[in-house]
């Protein structure tokens, strides 16, 4: 029974913890502008963050050690200086993002504008990683966060014509107001969101953290195998609501209180108060693991002492670390800067940097003489090295795509 | 640190410069017809999105904080759509003529969406309240469609 409870706790905060404000943000632009013509890109984003958490994961368990020693074991100093650079700046920059998303949620639920939030959000953020636990911390925040359940059920509440949703998903036509680049463009953030590169130092690191042995292996395959799809159908009901009532409008979704308009449709205040209390919970959890991922990071790289495990006195160049991340998001922040443009770029640039980490955890997923047994098998190894193209080709295209679109617009 | 060591951090630091260069010198403009049409798109988009949480409010689906956050979310929209046409440059007569009607119609939307502000800051928002925003939404379709937007 026990063991039972374990595994459908793990899953149900992989659900609740799979959304993020760059999620939540670029699944609404998505629909708002595409419809569902880009639901193949969440499919394909859903099983490659599967792939690379579930790899992660057992490197995790089996070796005791977290993504970051292994780049830097791997890769060398030199190339993993470079990649050190390119992770932390794009996981400060979702921090930044994911304060943003906290202090605009609560906006929307008081109408207090979002500057006077940021701070608060940062300090709550600080205080949680300093005082909770990592499994409380965890377990609060993926629970809380299924809330967002609620835009499935606007969804259903909406009542859409099932057959227009799905000729979109299987006609990838374009709107007359669209370009093939913008498509490219929101292809590409659709799947940086998907599968940000923070995701994969967290869960490695808290495999570590928690203490997983190869004992745990079945259990994290569950979390991730049935929770990682879970929270991708909500996704997909965020873009299906805003296919539905603001695509035929011809608003375009910019800001997050543009997101909540087919709920409230929908459900209306009620369902408001779950999506905003959704909203928070996402955001809070995502700033939680990327500011503890800009710790992993950094003290991986460094060797030096890491871990909630240990009291704040034993990693002490940790904390202070995501302390300094937390008050340069902060400061990013308060210069007045859209956190909704920021939580873009973020995306954007996640996908840029996605080989950096895949690559490594995808040499030492096929290592037998460090995996042992739990080595990858012929088929795993097929849809790696497929995912491996797939992340590249990505990688190469969004920078351009960002230039020649204009970030989107 | 020798120089080979330093080689990372200076081309990070290099890309990172050339793309907020490209990003804000609008490498990705494209003609002054598209851009006005781009400023009175994301002008219609906010002035519908008003209109939509009025709408939910009148028939109390929604919060007057989340209608508020809603209406000044879409002013700074409206703000940036006319940043954008300031800076746009005009070739011939015809084009400055059509930059002067985008002017005048995104900045009525602007007025009509800060009027609804005021009205819901005051609780005071009404059909008339609407009726602007519907009236501010109809001149953008006109002058759109001289621009070229369907």
């Amino acid at each position: 029974m026990k063991k039972i409870f374990a595994v459908a706790l793990g899953i149900l905060t992989a659900i609740g913890g799979f959304l993020d404000i760059g999620d939540i943000v670029t699944n609404a632009v998505v629909g708002s502008r595409f419809g569902l013509s880009l639901a193949w890109v969440v499919v394909v984003g859903v099983i490659g963050i599967c792939v690379f958490a579930q790899m992660s994961g057992r490197v995790a368990a089996v070796s005791g050690r977290a993504t970051f020693e292994i780049i830097r074991e791997r890769l060398g100093p030199r190339a993993a200086l470079a990649n050190l650079i390119a992770s932390f700046l794009i996981n400060l920059m979702t921090l930044t993002a994911e304060i943003g998303g906290i202090a605009l949620a609560l906006q929307l639920a008081s109408s207090v504008h979002y500057l006077l939030w940021v701070p608060l959000a940062a300090i709550a953020v600080w205080l949680v990683i300093w005082r909770v636990r990592f499994t409380t911390m965890e377990n609060v925040a993926g629970l809380v966060g299924l809330a967002l359940i609620g835009f499935a059920v606007a969804l259903f509440l909406l009542g859409p014509d099932w057959e227009t949703l799905g000729r979109q998903v299987l006609h990838h036509g374009l709107p007359d107001t669209e370009k093939a680049t913008t498509y490219w463009f929101y292809a590409v953030a659709l799947f940086g969101a998907a599968m940000t590169p923070y995701e994969v130092f967290f869960f490695s690191s808290g495999a570590v953290e928690e203490g997983w042995t190869t004992k745990d292996l079945a259990q994290s395959r569950m979390n991730v195998l049935v929770g990682f799809p879970l929270g991708g159908i909500l996704s997909l009901s965020i873009a299906a609501c805003a296919a539905v009532v603001l695509l035929p409008q011809a608003i375009a979704v910019t800001s997050l209180s543009q997101v909540v308009l087919p709920v409230v449709e929908a459900g209306g205040k009620l369902l408001l108060a779950v999506i905003i209390v959704g909203v928070v919970a996402a955001t809070f959890g995502a700033a939680l693991e990327t500011t503890l991922s800009a710790g992993y990071t950094l003290a991986q790289f460094n060797g030096w002492s890491w871990g909630k495990f240990r009291r704040p006195a034993q990693a002490a160049r940790f904390h202070l670390t995501m302390i300094i991340c937390v008050i340069v998001g902060l400061g990013v922040l308060l210069t007045g800067v859209d956190p909704i443009k920021v939580t873009e770029l973020s995306v954007v640039f996640s996908a840029v940097a996605l080989p950096l980490t895949y690559l490594p955890i995808l040499i030492i997923a096929n290592d037998p003489q460090y995996m042992g047994e739990h080595v990858n098998g012929s088929a795993m190894n097929v849809v790696g090295m497929a995912y491996l193209v797939v992340i590249v080709v990505a990688s190469l295209a969004a920078i351009p795509l960002l230039l020649i679109t204009g970030a989107g617009s | 640190m020798s120089s080979s060591a330093r080689w990372p951090a200076r081309s990070v630091t290099a890309t990172v410069m050339i793309l907020i260069v490209a990003l804000t010198s609008g490498c990705g403009g494209s003609g002054a017809r598209a851009d006005l049409a781009q400023s009175l798109k994301e002008t219609h988009a906010a002035l519908r999105s008003v209109e939509t949480a009025l709408q939910q409010l009148d028939h109390g689906r929604t919060t007057r904080a989340a209608v508020q956050v809603t209406a000044e979310d879409m002013a700074d929209q409206i703000g940036t759509a006319q940043r954008r046409i300031v800076t746009t440059s005009a070739d011939t007569g015809e084009e400055r003529e059509l930059r002067q009607r985008c002017q005048l119609t995104i900045a009525s939307a602007l007025v009509a969406v800060q009027d609804a502000e005021d009205d819901l800051a005051a609780s005071t928002a009404s059909p008339s309240t609407l009726a602007r925003l519907e009236a501010a939404d109809r001149h953008v379709a006109s002058v759109a469609t001289l621009v070229g937007e369907p």
